[in-house]
């Protein structure tokens, strides 16, 4: 039996370069002169051109509006005299500082402060550019920001792709408040007088030099159960010294709670090299002596411990649903 | 059958399969209870599940390791096969004199027995309006949407209605990084702006794609706006950007009532 009766239908064109196929869309490269052009436009603290573009074409309705909210949140937006602007994102690819051999830095206590301090600045570069193009958008906020957060090695990846919006009847202030929750989140919590201000991040990487007691537990096949009590002890701190962070991030932002919060946590062996002591000496670490190698360097056992928590930091404005008064009020203030 | 030539890219038993006017015509659909309920209440009878695939192979093309550049090729090729998936299955629709399509999935898998080999798919329920207006797009052509059937009745309920599922596709290249470029970072907590604005580049294409279909099919806007980025097979210095959305008109005003607040105590 014929099934496809397309024996005489020809195969669709091959496409090869330069072929037009979509009709109207777009097919055309971006020269590498303004590839150079985008690149120092970001380094400069700007957006590439093309979002500018654009920005400039959606505003003004000769492109149509493009928006991350699904239908209901649509219909939940018109509840709450919002009317959507359009698409806004951020990204970030940021390296974090290592030596020769690729090997992170720690600090005095044994942190990896740089790690920590990358990812808190990946985050601040993204949500600055979508900020930026928010405020490009002249947007009072951005609500429904969906974040990607991700390390491959030492290189970190921010991204947010998020719906810029307007209230009806409210004053644009100097606040552009970025909302990680979803449109009918951000509905319920305006029916109760709450405002998402931001994406809050709380990180630490501690690194834990450990004797072999210690190691012996976990590497060992046989013997009892039996608890690595200081790996967890440690690991308990690494945890209050992120969710601090991730309290005094969402006070910056003039929040008064973190609702919604999502914990990744990550445990693993690995080993910290010392330099710079005199060989034939000792270092003490945990109940064990180890002994600097004729370079002045000795590697010892260590965990890796790596919290990593995140919400959407929400203020409060008022005991009733959101007034626009009180949403001016607060894109307003003064930090 | 009559209408062979007419659909010229559906196959004979599909055509069987969607014969309205014969005797034994029963609908078939992919919608849950839930949705069918809604898409009637909004005025719209299922007529049958449609389905399009197109088995692509995806041309070669070299990249230079060192430069940020467009796959065009590429970019070209998963355009085009979407599109194609797309096509027959509007023609499916077409066949059963449909207003348009409702919960489009497209789908791309990737074949175990060939390796530049890619299989996409369109499914979707084709439905008709009940008092015999027409939907259809300016085009003549069946609207499409990916909404679920739910979302469907609130759209029709605010007064906008689905004109066509609207895509752009971007696959990129990321340059590698020199080793002399590398040793200069390596000391230093940096953004890497190489990589940084090639990901807005394939972002603001794939964005920019799909903006000029939806223009292209006069809507307003587009809803529920996804992007993917996938490296299907190519290895993790090739991206691909899809952007995928339904492009919506208004077209009366809204009748829905103001929403209540209910918090479920499951949750």
């Amino acid at each position: 039996m014929n099934w496809f009766r397309r024996s005489n239908a020809p195969n669709p064109p091959r496409v090869s370069e330069g072929t037009k196929v979509p009709e109207g869309a777009v097919y055309h490269e971006i020269s590498p002169e303004d590839q150079e052009a985008d690149r120092d436009a970001l380094e400069r603290g700007e957006l590439p051109n093309r979002v500018q573009q654009r920005l400039a074409a959606t505003s003004t309705g000769d492109r149509p509006w493009l928006s991350t909210l699904e239908i209901h949140d649509l219909f939940l937006a018109e509840g709450l005299q919002i009317v959507p602007l359009g698409h806004v994102t951020g990204s970030a690819y940021y390296h974090v500082a290592t030596d020769a051999r690729g090997r992170e830095f720690l600090d005095g206590d044994s942190n990896a402060s740089n790690l920590i301090r990358g990812y808190y600045q990946s985050r601040d570069l993204a949500v600055g550019r979508l900020i930026q193009e928010a405020r490009g958008a002249q947007a009072h906020a951005v609500i429904d920001a969906q974040f990607k957060v991700a390390r491959q090695e030492r290189v970190i990846e921010v991204s947010v792709v998020g719906t810029a919006i307007q209230w009806q009847g409210v004053r644009a202030g100097a606040k552009i408040p970025v909302s990680p929750l979803s449109g009918e989140e951000f509905f319920k919590l305006a029916q109760v007088g709450w405002m998402p201000v931001g994406f809050a991040l709380g990180y630490h990487w501690h690194v834990m030099p450990v004797g072999y007691r210690t190691r012996q537990i976990s590497t060992s096949s046989y013997g009892q159960n039996q608890e690595l009590t200081g790996v967890s002890q440690r690991f308990s701190l690494t945890r209050e010294v992120a969710t601090r962070m991730l309290r005094r991030d969402a006070a910056a932002m003039g929040a008064h709670g973190v609702a919604g919060v999502r914990i990744d946590t990550h445990i693993e062996e690995t080993e910290i090299m010392y330099t710079g002591g005199f060989p034939g000496q000792y270092l003490r670490i945990d109940n064990t002596n180890y002994l600097y190698e004729e370079n002045g360097v000795v590697e010892v056992p260590a965990f890796n411990l790596e919290f990593y928590a995140t919400g959407a930091a929400i203020r409060k404005l008022s005991s009733g649903p959101l007034s626009p008064d009180a949403i001016s009020h607060a894109l307003n203030a003064s930090p | 059958m009559s209408e062979d030539s007419r659909f010229p890219d559906v196959p004979q038993d599909a055509l069987a399969r969607l014969d309205v006017t014969s005797e034994s015509f029963v609908f078939t659909s992919d919608l849950s209870v839930n949705e069918f309920v809604l898409v009637e209440q909004a005025g719209f009878e299922p007529l049958g599940l449609v389905m399009g695939s197109s088995i692509y192979h995806i041309g070669y093309q070299a990249s230079n390791w060192r430069k940020n550049q467009e796959m065009t090729v590429l970019s070209q090729a998963m355009y085009n096969a979407r599109e194609l998936a797309m096509t027959r299955m509007e023609e499916e629709a077409d066949a059963l004199k449909a207003d348009g399509i409702v919960g489009v999935r497209l789908e791309v898998k990737h074949a175990e027995w060939g390796e530049h080999l890619a299989e996409f798919v369109a499914v979707g329920t084709a439905v008709r309006a009940k008092d015999g207006t027409s939907h259809r797009t300016e085009k003549g052509k069946p609207f499409t949407s990916d909404l679920s059937g739910q979302d469907f009745w609130m759209l029709i309920q605010t007064g906008y209605r689905p004109v066509s599922l609207v895509m752009g596709s971007c696959v990129y290249h990321v340059a590698h990084q020199g080793v002399a470029q590398t040793l200069r970072q390596m000391g230093q907590n940096t953004e890497l702006t190489i990589f940084t604005q090639a990901l807005y580049d394939a972002r603001e294409l794939a964005m920019e794609r799909m903006q000029t279909e939806a223009a292209d099919s006069k809507a307003k806007g587009v809803v529920g706006v996804h992007l993917e980025e996938n490296s299907h097979r190519w290895g993790s210095h090739v991206i691909e950007f899809f952007a995928v959305g339904t492009a919506v008109v208004p077209f009366r005003q809204s009748s829905l009532s103001a929403p209540q607040l209910t918090l479920p105590l499951n949750d």
